[in-house]
């Protein structure tokens, strides 16, 4: 185990070598153990080895899509980034003005400043709003909070942000329970984003919301993106709402990444059986492409008790003997594609073909 | 109606009265089920496409919900002009197979051929004996559609000892634990014995699957069977409500919002907005050429993954209006691009057939139109 993720960091720090030098944020062999407790002294156990030695980085301005599936420790990662989770290990680095920052060696009172660069918009807009506060109250409190701003100026800052966010002025004294799901998803929005962060960890942001509302949501996101020039790390598990949104995509399983590529590349050319499995499975609104489906073997591994060597080779079909008994690392195997795998340069996987290329096929 | 409908809804409305007012949440919905197809209904939230799967189980809870119109009728037996020979044999085999069904029948009034559930007192022995025999439902949570305090196997055996009359203990035990094998759970002679909790969502979803087949039932009803799941699992499980589709020739409703799930599952396929059905054809005439704008947007709103352009999402505009709140004449006419003044707020457009098989509820191709019977 421990060798394993010397591997890993090691060959994540190459590769930062050669990537381009307009990286804002850098995380280096990310891990997070929750302990599991048991009896009456509730003694420690074992650990879900949740997020287990994930580097990643995240250009200014892009997008990374992080997919996998329940339990795969996407949302933990993106909750350590932010440290609404203390990580158990690893380095969060976040570039500014040619300097690095480790957010996980930060304070309490430093990471309390330094959170305005950082947000977060969640999954379940009616959960996260406190059913207490106004419009203008909880957009409002973070820039208070911060002490940016107060009186009329923060009143300005929240209406401009409102507004921006597709609400209306009218909305401010109002509280959530009187807004849609997709009307207190902008609200969500237009908190997180008020005090003008950088980077903003999007946990599944449109996957409570219904189909029409969606598209919405993604739109708006995009549009915000550019405006104030913001750097998302996109966390869901809707493959098709990813690709629309993503720069880049990071594939993870059971607390690993198993591969990472720009979003072209990995829809037509996976190089992780995991991959090629997870783009088999989206379901397509297309009836005259029907389920040609692949491996579909067994459940994620449960991340308190992973499998030995390679964590998907329980599941996957090309499984040689060397998968049980070592971990592949994440290794660059094109420029900017990255795969572990042991066979990512041999095995030819089935991608995502264009429609018209399937219309001649199923006719 | 058409070839061999077992399942015929005409014009049902359920209501539900509350204290803010009366949600209409079915508001005149008509379809057919056919022997051994599948019709996938699709909409958001409040369309109404779960009431609708309750209210034909009679499982709508009233108060406050009330069935005020509408017939649903199953058709047990094929009217015999119309019987076809190739697809039923499955089917004739249940009949022979399903004793407690000939004491349904005696219960029923003598009326064997067809019931109307919409008649039936929703807590009488009638359609107690169809519920989890002839119709059975799996719902969207396996977690919660499950008893906690009973193993997988004992509530299995339960609803096949309740609706097959001459079966003792230990073959509905073998009936179980091969049905808990059919849906591909591993080594089902132990999981039989294990509790709800102690399974994954994917292996309960299975389990129920197994639950709702064990008195092989005519009519299957999926309310978003794989909306809690993953993408591999619902990958999984749709595959295999096909697969057991095939093999026991049962008909399926399947109840989703996805238009994804939708297009690989459905033969005929239903859109519902606000109560009612907007647009329903075949699933290839309605992914090819939808008509109603609606539908359209529903279809441009959606990411295509297999698309070698990524344009930028065509969203609806708006959201589902709230239930008490309603636009005069059509449904949709607030969030419509189509929209027509003084036409479309006025009156509700009448369900047209466009072409063949191919129905749509809107003044862009319908002249006829409902009497407004609400203010």
């Amino acid at each position: 185990m421990v060798d394993e993720s010397k591997l890993n960091g090691a060959t994540m720090s190459e590769t930062q070598d050669v990537a381009p030098s307009n990286i804002l944020l850098e995380v280096k062999d990310l891990k997070k153990y929750f302990p599991i407790q048991k009896g009456l002294l509730r003694r420690t156990t074992g650990y879900v080895k949740a997020v287990d030695g994930v580097s990643l980085f995240i250009e200014e301005g892009e997008t990374l899509g992080l997919v996998g599936e329940s339990g795969c420790g996407k949302t933990t990662t993106g909750r350590c980034i932010v440290r609404v989770y203390e990580p158990t290990a690893g380095d969060i680095l976040f570039h500014e003005n040619g300097s690095a920052i480790n957010l996980n060696d930060l304070e309490r009172q430093e990471l309390k400043a330094f959170r305005r660069h950082l947000q977060m918009i969640f999954q379940d807009p009616f959960s996260s709003l406190n059913p207490r506060m106004t419009v203008l109250e909880l957009v409002g409190e973070p820039l208070l909070a911060h002490g940016i701003a107060s009186g009329t100026e923060l009143e300005d800052r929240v209406a401009e942000m409102v507004v921006a966010v597709g609400l209306k002025v009218e909305h401010l004294p109002r509280y959530p329970h009187s807004f849609s799901g997709g009307q207190r998803q902008r609200i969500g929005i237009a908190r997180a984003l008020v005090q003008r962060p950088k980077l903003v960890v999007c946990d599944e942001p449109v996957s409570a919301l219904d189909v029409s509302v969606q598209s919405q949501v993604v739109n708006l996101l995009q549009d915000l993106q550019t405006e104030l020039n913001l750097t998302y790390l996109f966390v869901a598990h809707d493959m098709s709402v990813v690709r629309q949104i993503s720069n880049r995509i990071a594939v993870m399983y059971v607390g690993k990444l198993v591969e990472v590529a720009e979003s072209e590349e990995l829809l037509r050319n996976p190089k992780h059986p995991y991959s090629e499995t997870l783009l088999s499975a989206v379901p397509r609104p297309n009836p005259h492409h029907r389920m040609q489906r692949l491996n579909l073997e067994g459940e994620p591994a449960d991340p308190a008790n992973a499998p030995s060597g390679c964590v998907f080779h329980p599941r996957c079909q090309y499984m040689e003997d060397i998968c049980k008994m070592e971990a592949p690392p994440l290794a660059e195997l094109t420029p900017g594609h990255h795969v572990a795998c042991h066979f990512a340069d041999s095995l030819a996987l089935q991608g995502i073909a264009y429609s018209d290329s399937i219309a001649v096929i199923s006719g | 109606m058409t070839q061999d409908a077992l399942l015929e809804i005409k014009n049902l409305k359920t209501y539900f009265h509350l204290q803010e007012g009366i949600v209409r949440a079915v508001d005149g919905v008509s379809f057919d089920i056919q022997r051994g197809q599948t019709l996938g209904i699709i909409g958001e939230s409040g369309c109404g496409k779960s009431v609708t799967a309750h209210s034909i189980l009679r499982l709508v809870p009233a108060p406050p919900g009330n069935i005020v119109q509408g017939e649903i009728l199953l058709h047990r037996q094929q009217v015999p002009w119309r019987a076809t020979v190739g697809r039923d044999n499955g089917n004739s085999a249940t009949v022979g197979r399903d004793n407690g069904n000939s004491a349904t029948v005696g219960r029923d009034n003598g009326n064997s051929a067809s019931v109307d559930l919409a008649q039936l007192d929703p807590r009488g022995a009638a359609i107690r004996a169809i519920r989890g025999a002839e119709i059975s439902m799996v719902f969207q949570e396996p977690m919660t559609s499950f008893g906690p305090m009973h193993t997988i196997g004992n509530q299995i055996i339960e609803s096949i000892l309740l609706h097959q009359a001459g079966m003792d203990k230990t073959e509905a035990r073998e009936l179980a634990i091969e049905n808990l094998r059919k849906v591909g759970i591993p080594r089902p002679t132990e999981i039989v014995d294990a509790y709800p909790h102690q399974l994954s969502g994917g292996m309960r979803q299975r389990a129920m699957i197994a639950m709702a087949l064990s008195c092989s039932p005519r009519l299957l009803i999926a309310d978003e069977p794989t909306t809690a799941l993953d993408v591999t699992i619902q990958a999984q499980i749709l595959e295999l409500l096909m697969a057991l589709q095939e093999e026991f020739g049962m008909a399926m409703m399947f109840i989703t919002h996805n238009l994804g799930v939708i297009a690989e599952v459905a033969d005929e396929v239903a859109v519902m907005y606000l109560g009612r059905i907007v647009e329903q054809a075949s699933v290839t005439k309605l992914f090819d050429n939808p008509q109603h704008p609606y539908t359209q947007g529903l279809l441009n709103s959606i990411p295509h993954i297999d698309e070698e352009k990524l344009p930028r999402l065509r969203a609806i505009e708006g959201v589902v209006p709230d239930p008490y709140e309603i636009p005069r004449g059509c449904a949709f006419s607030d969030r419509c691009p189509s929209f027509m003044p003084g036409r479309c707020d006025q009156a509700i457009p009448d369900l047209v057939a466009r072409e063949q098989g191919h129905l749509v509820r809107c003044f862009l191709y319908s002249e006829a139109e409902e009497k407004l019977t609400r203010i």
